[in-house]
């Protein structure tokens, strides 16, 4: 337990799981109702991964919980760190509640081994200073349907898939499965965990959700391929006819052939005008699957921020699908955790070698540009060109792009 | 019905028709002075019924950058319209084809177009080859954390004198960045003419008295602020040399006091304002198609880009419009030089040529066209989709900041 400037953090003990969601309902905006079963999940959560308290004497003033979660990279899964929950409460503003929490809470994640912390970020200004970057995009889409026709490639990838609805137990019980395997060559993709997906397909329907949730899964064979799961809405067309609009919640498939027959299927929903979906990869098939690829509106917004806490452990984890050898400074001015010069020398087969080095820099960037383009989904030279980088050898910033670029769709999928 | 090539006394008669095609508002004096002024008479067509102008098309002469800065012939497609009179009668077919082997008959290696609909053009073998974004940002958001360093000074300008320091400023930055394509004289005294440009401000960056940055922007009430002083500033088009200049010309457009907004049309995927901003999120973005690209010349168009690393590939592709199928061997040594040659081994990856088009810039990987099945592959393509990929990736992104 330690106290600054009156302020203490500390461990959360049993018997304040009630007033620690409270608090952290609160800090997002709403008032903390108590449902059936939800603070024994609360509790199970917490007691899963690693929740920080900032009190002020018997006070909760500030909230964050760090989970131990898996995440795709280039060639291979690993641990991350989840942040979540992080709430300072509005009384208790400018007095470094979220600075202190952030460091001792990385302190402790890299401690217990973790090279990567990772979070979806509640507004997108917070987590730079802490030395997180924005690593894979995501993107809300939104798709006028009577003009969703397939083109030939789209057309052809569709004709086999078998579809069957599901019940939300069926989805959690071949959800985890698939999960997995996608995950493998999904980087940026976020585990979820046994109690997510309990949340997301509870046994019983919620009775405080109104929304008619179906799911539908696809099929080869035996082989269950994929799901998705949506609602559907009371909307207007904008001829302001009654119509529906249908809201993916989730789409997942291992293959393109079922990716391809989910969307169509959802697109062929009757009665609907409009189909949306919040968490779309931003490099999306789909929109190659479209005769007219205009009726997809695409609007993208940074997805999972990640912040890298043993650089060399880092590097050596993904694969390269290019050779090369670079030294990098990088700066850690917030905790110094990843500070250091490292040359990293990836070989033929595409694994890495990293290691700590007196060799002369070729490029020296912030923990956070590293963050930003490590799992491939930005170039290293537009980060260059917004000053978040510095070549010191000529070239070196075009070697970092091509080395570190991947062509797997990034996605995170999950929320956390 | 028959395809001719217009004649220039039919030029108002046939812009008539080409205005009608995409519902704009072109004035007679206008199209006069197009015709005087920039028009490439040559290159336009008209499909004739009895004495009618039933259809229309053409071309403008453009030289576009390709990764590694090589310049190709390219043709810039454009007033293709088919009357409602007409439709359902092969004439865009037509019109299409012929425009195709006219551009390779002058050794044009590709063609490019802005799609006025968006399922128009595969089927004649363009992919979608430079999406890009459109922004829209409140200035209470467009501070930033991060910047490269600029010193310089700006300059407001009149249309006048803004001119010469666009084009020089503009002919530096296309030859860096892959898909631009070059603007000659007649063409920037043609858009920015007073007619287009009578409501347009000029902005220019220099440093040590060179010029390296422009934009040209317009004022247009805001509908949400419903206060005359607080407006949208849309962004016609900015352009600068090098990543200081265009941070410098930003930060002016950001910081016009009474802009509340601020718009931008087409801006490149990659641009690196969205890693400068304080709150990356604020920067609202859209996907464009912009601009589609047809390969008239595979050999050309293959052996004279740059890739990113070595590799050795055999390609069918397949015509989207009738041509026969062809075969090439792409082979890029370690020193980075391309061959591309007619070849009769068998094929590693067969797609049609709309695929190849898409996948030029990397705008699509190659893995992703097998995955979709928009290209197929034998076991040997399979196992070479990696390096494909690598090859083909492309820094910058490709972009075309106007249009033709």
């Amino acid at each position: 337990m330690d106290t600054v400037n009156g302020i203490t953090y500390r461990k959360l003990e049993p018997h304040e799981v009630l007033a620690y969601t409270k608090s952290e309902t609160r800090g997002f905006g709403s008032v903390y109702r108590i449902r059936q079963g939800h603070l024994e999940r609360s509790a199970e959560y917490y007691r899963s991964g690693t929740p920080l308290c900032a009190a002020e004497g018997d006070e909760i003033v500030g909230t964050t919980v760090a989970s131990n979660l898996e995440v795709g990279v280039p060639g291979a899964v690993v641990p991350m760190a989840g942040i979540t929950s992080v709430t300072v409460a509005p009384t208790h503003r400018r007095r470094g509640i979220l600075t202190e929490m952030m460091r001792r809470q990385l302190h402790k994640v890299h401690q217990q081994g973790f090279a990567l912390a990772g979070l979806w970020a509640s507004e997108s200004a917070i987590y730079g200073r802490f030395g997180y970057g924005m690593a894979v995009e995501q993107q809300e889409i939104s798709i006028e349907k009577h003009r969703a026709m397939f083109n030939g490639v789209g057309l052809k990838l569709v004709q086999r898939t078998n579809l069957a609805f599901a019940t939300a137990n069926k989805v959690r019980n071949i959800g985890p499965k698939l999960w997995r395997e996608k995950m493998q060559t999904t980087p940026g993709m976020v585990l979820r965990n046994r109690l997510d997906w309990e949340r997301s397909y509870p046994n019983r329907a919620d009775p405080n959700d109104s929304r008619n949730t179906f799911h539908v899964i696809s099929r080869d064979g035996d082989n269950i391929t994929g799901f998705v799961s949506y609602h559907v809405s009371d909307s207007s067309d904008p001829d302001g006819l009654d119509y529906k609009k249908l809201t993916v919640q989730e789409l997942v498939a291992s293959r393109p052939d079922a990716e391809a027959a989910l969307w169509r299927f959802v697109l062929d929903v009757d009665l609907v005008h409009e189909v949306t979906h919040g968490g779309h990869p931003a490099r999306s098939n789909l929109w190659h699957l479209f005769k007219d690829p205009r009726c997809m509106r695409q609007v993208p917004y940074d997805g999972l921020w990640l912040r890298i806490l043993d650089v060399p452990s880092a590097l050596c984890e993904r694969t390269y699908d290019i050779s090369g050898s670079v030294t990098i400074e990088v700066a850690d001015d917030f905790g110094g955790w990843g500070r250091g010069r490292y040359a990293l020398d990836v070989a033929d087969d595409g694994s890495a070698k990293c290691q700590p080095t007196d060799q002369q820099s070729d490029i020296i960037m912030p923990i956070e540009t590293l963050g930003a383009i490590y799992l491939g989904a930005h170039g290293l030279s537009t980060l260059a060109a917004a000053g978040r980088c510095t070549e010191s050898t000529q070239g070196a910033v075009d070697k970092v792009d091509a080395m570190f670029a991947t062509n797997h769709v990034h996605h995170v999928a999950a929320e956390f | 019905m028959q395809v001719v090539p217009l004649q220039i006394d039919d030029f108002v008669r046939w812009r008539n028709v080409v205005r009608a095609g995409f519902g704009d508002r072109i004035s007679t004096e206008d199209s006069i002075y197009m015709r005087d002024h920039r028009a490439e008479i040559d290159r336009l067509l008209a499909c004739v019924d009895g004495g009618e102008i039933v259809g229309t098309g053409g071309a403008d002469s453009f030289n576009m950058t390709l990764p590694g800065s090589d310049q190709v012939p390219v043709a810039g497609v454009a007033y293709i319209t088919t009357s409602p009179t007409h439709r359902r009668r092969g004439i865009q077919r037509n019109i299409m084809d012929r425009l195709h082997n006219d551009a390779r008959h002058r050794g044009d290696a590709a063609a490019i177009l802005w799609a006025s609909m968006g399922h128009l053009y595969s089927r004649y073998g363009y992919g979608n080859a430079m999406p890009s974004h459109n922004w829209r940002i409140r200035q209470a958001f467009s501070g930033w954390t991060h910047q490269p360093n600029f010193n310089g000074e700006y300059r407001n300008l009149m249309r006048d004198q803004a001119i010469p320091f666009m084009e020089t400023i503009y002919d530096a930055a296309r030859r860096k960045r892959p898909g631009m394509i070059d603007r000659r004289t007649q063409r920037w005294q043609y858009e920015v003419h007073p007619k287009h440009a009578a409501d347009d401000f000029f902005v220019v960056y220099l440093e040590a008295n060179k010029p390296r940055g422009y934009a040209r922007y317009v004022f247009n009430e805001n509908p949400v602020t419903n206060d005359e002083f607080a407006m949208t500033l849309k962004v016609r088009e900015a352009v600068a040399v090098d990543a200081s200049a265009h941070a410098a010309i930003w930060r002016w457009l950001f910081d016009e006091p009474l802009a509340h907004d601020v718009i931008a049309d087409n801006r490149p995927i990659d641009d690196p304002i969205y890693w400068m901003l304080t709150d990356q999120r604020r920067l609202r973005r859209t996907v464009a198609d912009s601009i589609w690209l047809k390969l008239l010349d595979i050999p050309i168009m293959l052996s004279k880009r740059t890739y990113q690393t070595s590799g050795s590939i055999v390609l069918e592709v397949s015509a989207n419009s009738g041509r026969p199928t062809s075969k090439w061997h792409l082979d890029v040594d370690e020193g980075g030089r391309a061959s591309c040659e007619p070849t009769t081994r068998s094929s590693d990856i067969s797609l049609p040529e709309s695929a190849l088009s898409a996948a030029y810039f990397g705008a699509i990987s190659w893995s992703r066209l097998v995955a979709i099945g928009h290209a197929e592959s034998s076991p040997r393509g399979l196992s070479l989709l990696p390096v494909l990929d690598t090859m083909f990736r492309c820094s910058p992104a490709p972009w075309n900041p106007f249009h033709f």
